[in-house]
């Protein structure tokens, strides 16, 4: 690997940790209702929200009330971008007169957006109006990352409270979330991408000469490009931010337009990991022991940085077969980026590239700079396990801690069965029930992943679309459901994806994998909030030490290793041989 | 009586058979929850 790949990740990982800290803090004080320094200007917005919408925030929910509150909020969420999509042409900032949506379309980005997968199957600037992408998607970017917060704070309750029958209030979590993070951090990014040529605008899209003019394939002369414009910088802040990922664009943030420069490329790249970083300081701070929050991160970043590397090396190494093709120079220079170059943005090279692509995945974000169907085989793969491990290297706004958590739970009853004591975490006892919502939290999205998998490969509408013949096409549909499966939306390319088979059976994988999840999550937060509190002990398992963090590793990487090897082995790790040479 | 065209009547068709399927997935999900309340130890 070049020193150019160490630093930028080496660099990367100081700058997210030294941000996140600050921000960790200020997050606990939000959620918690503490007065914070933003208190005198948005109070005022928090407290008109509840007025609205008439609610009471010091009201408490039990985790069935929230878990209620939070699925139907979700749902008329859903509906909304569902109808916006189907009756855009009739409503206003439509300046290009783009039809309504296709209903399985409609549905597949209604869930999409709402689960906060944002998976898409269309291109935004042929498909979404003003209107669909600012009311609809935009929207969701900011409510279905602060729904994810809402479960990650419940659960955090569940483990602080003692004999407590309430986990929160949903309401209060929702709009704290929005209002004191989501947006002033949306708005700063906006602003700082706009003045670096993001685009934010709602004219009709340009059509500008070339500066040289060529022949197209029919032999006519093209001499002229049509631009697409519209509010993109507002969508792409909150699209990071929020571990959103739907590109306002079809190249996602390979567009100039989304993405212009290299600022603009690192200030996104840290904002894909920066909430779901400084969560886990939020983390310490409401349980009160800071060295929590730091054995979760230490984890964390351990599992990203043992990912990270690998898919930068490969990426920068290339493919060896090109360089037995004479002609084809893949060295890495002054003059050329060099490595595996297809696929890629010439700004940004095979370790820019690399480094998104391993935080995109990590965290259940799914924007792309370069087209992942293009990495080496292996180097496609690092992503794809990402995705699989269950989003929970940082993973997704709130949803990332919450499924650490879960996977901290089962560490815990792991070494509790292995020294023959009670597991207890945080002065709780994990007992049965807590394991069995634990399982099943943990078992969701690889169902959804390998069934709807298998189902692609055996129905003729799924085979129809898979356009690589071999083992890379099989690639191309485990990454399409690990995608949805774990709420990513990051798409391999390469699959024709936009059909009424994938629609559905990717929507189904989305809707499951976010909803049936978060219920025994708020299950655990209930059932630990009304379990009364143990004092530590000499037989108490420390859960802070580098031990612990080990055990963290290790649960996180047998559960997936086991889980998706074998469909790994027949994909990318084939294609892998095949490309070394491995005789068959 | 002016007849709406085939594409209308089919996709109102599958706007109502969507909009359905996603409420029926919301059940689902509404009674994993109860299973899930069912399961805890009283």
């Amino acid at each position: 690997m070049t020193p150019n790949g160490w630093m930028l990740i080496a660099f990367y990982t100081v700058m997210l940790i030294l941000l996140a800290w600050p921000l960790g803090g200020f997050f606990a004080d939000a959620l918690e209702g503490r007065r914070n320094f933003l208190t005198g200007l948005l109070g005022p917005v928090e407290r008109l929200c509840y007025r609205l919408a008439g609610v009471r925030p010091e009201e408490e929910m039990g985790w069935r009330r929230y878990t209620v509150a939070m699925l139907a909020f979700n749902a008329v969420g859903l509906l909304v971008v569902y109808l916006l999509q189907r009756a855009q042409a009739w409503l206003p900032l439509n300046p290009q007169g783009l039809g309504p949506v296709t209903p399985d379309s409609s549905i597949n980005t209604a869930i999409s957006f709402a689960t906060n997968t944002n998976w898409q199957g269309y291109g935004g600037e042929t498909t979404m109006s003003y209107l669909t992408q600012v009311l609809g998607l935009a929207v969701q970017n900011f409510v279905s990352a602060a729904s994810g917060i809402a479960v990650m704070a419940a659960l955090i309750r569940g483990l602080t409270r003692r004999s407590a029958d309430t986990i929160g209030s949903f309401w209060a979590d929702l709009v704290r979330s929005t209002v004191y993070v989501m947006l002033p951090l949306s708005l700063v990014l906006a602003v700082v991408l706009m003045s670096q040529g993001v685009v934010q605008n709602f004219h009709a899209y340009k059509t500008v000469p070339l500066v040289e003019s060529f022949t197209g394939a029919n032999r006519s002369v093209v001499s002229t490009q049509v631009l697409p414009m519209g509010p993109a910088a507002s969508q792409i802040a909150v699209k990071q931010l929020g571990t959103n990922g739907g590109g306002f664009f079809n190249v996602n943030s390979a567009h100039p337009f989304e993405n212009p420069t290299p600022f603009t490329n690192f200030l996104e790249l840290l904002a894909i990991l920066l909430i779901p970083a400084a969560l886990c300081f939020t983390f310490g701070r409401m349980v009160e022991d800071r060295r929590q929050g730091w054995a979760v991160l230490a984890a964390m970043t351990a599992l990203f940085l043992m990912f990270t590397v690998p898919v930068v090396w490969l990426e920068e190494a290339g493919n060896p077969r090109l360089a037995n093709i004479a002609g084809v120079d893949a060295t890495i220079s002054d003059l050329q980026p060099g490595g595996n170059m297809e696929g890629k943005e010439a700004r940004f090279g095979p370790a820019l590239s690399g480094l998104w692509a391993s935080a995109t995945t990590a965290a259940s974000n799914g924007s792309v700079n370069a087209m992942h169907d293009s990495f080496t085989p292996l180097g496609g793969m690092v992503p794809m396990i990402l995705m699989q491990l269950g989003e929970v290297v940082y993973g997704g706004v709130g949803s990332g801690l919450y499924g650490m958590l879960i996977f901290v739970l089962v560490a815990v009853f792991v070494a509790g069965l292995m020294v023959g004591r009670t597991p207890e975490y945080l002065g709780k006892k994990i007992e049965a029930f807590e394991m069995k919502m634990a399982a099943l939290v943990i078992l969701i999205p690889p169902a959804m992943v390998l069934l709807g998998t298998a189902w692609a490969l055996i129905a003729p509408s799924g085979r129809a679309t898979i356009f690589n013949p071999g083992v890379h096409g099989f690639s191309e549909v485990l990454y399409a459901f690990s995608s949805a499966g774990n709420n990513n939306g990051s798409a391999f390319a390469g699959l024709g994806a936009n059909t009424p088979f994938y629609h559905v059976t990717l929507g189904i994988a989305m809707f499951f994998s976010r909803y049936a999840l978060m219920v025994p999550v708020l299950a655990i937060a209930g059932s630990l909030a009304a379990k009364k509190k143990i004092p530590s002990g000499p037989g108490t398992l420390p859960t802070h030490t580098p031990l612990f963090v080990v055990l963290i590793i290790a649960t996180v990487l047998i559960v997936g290793a086991l889980t998706f090897f074998p469909a790994l082995a027949v994909g990318p790790i084939v294609e892998h041989l095949m490309m070394a040479g491995v005789p068959r | 009586m002016v007849r709406a065209p085939d594409s209308v009547r089919r996709d109102a068709m599958n706007d109502f058979l969507y909009i359905g399927f996603a409420a029926l997935m919301l059940a689902a999900v509404l009674g994993l929850a109860r299973l899930c309340d069912a399961l805890r130890p009283k």
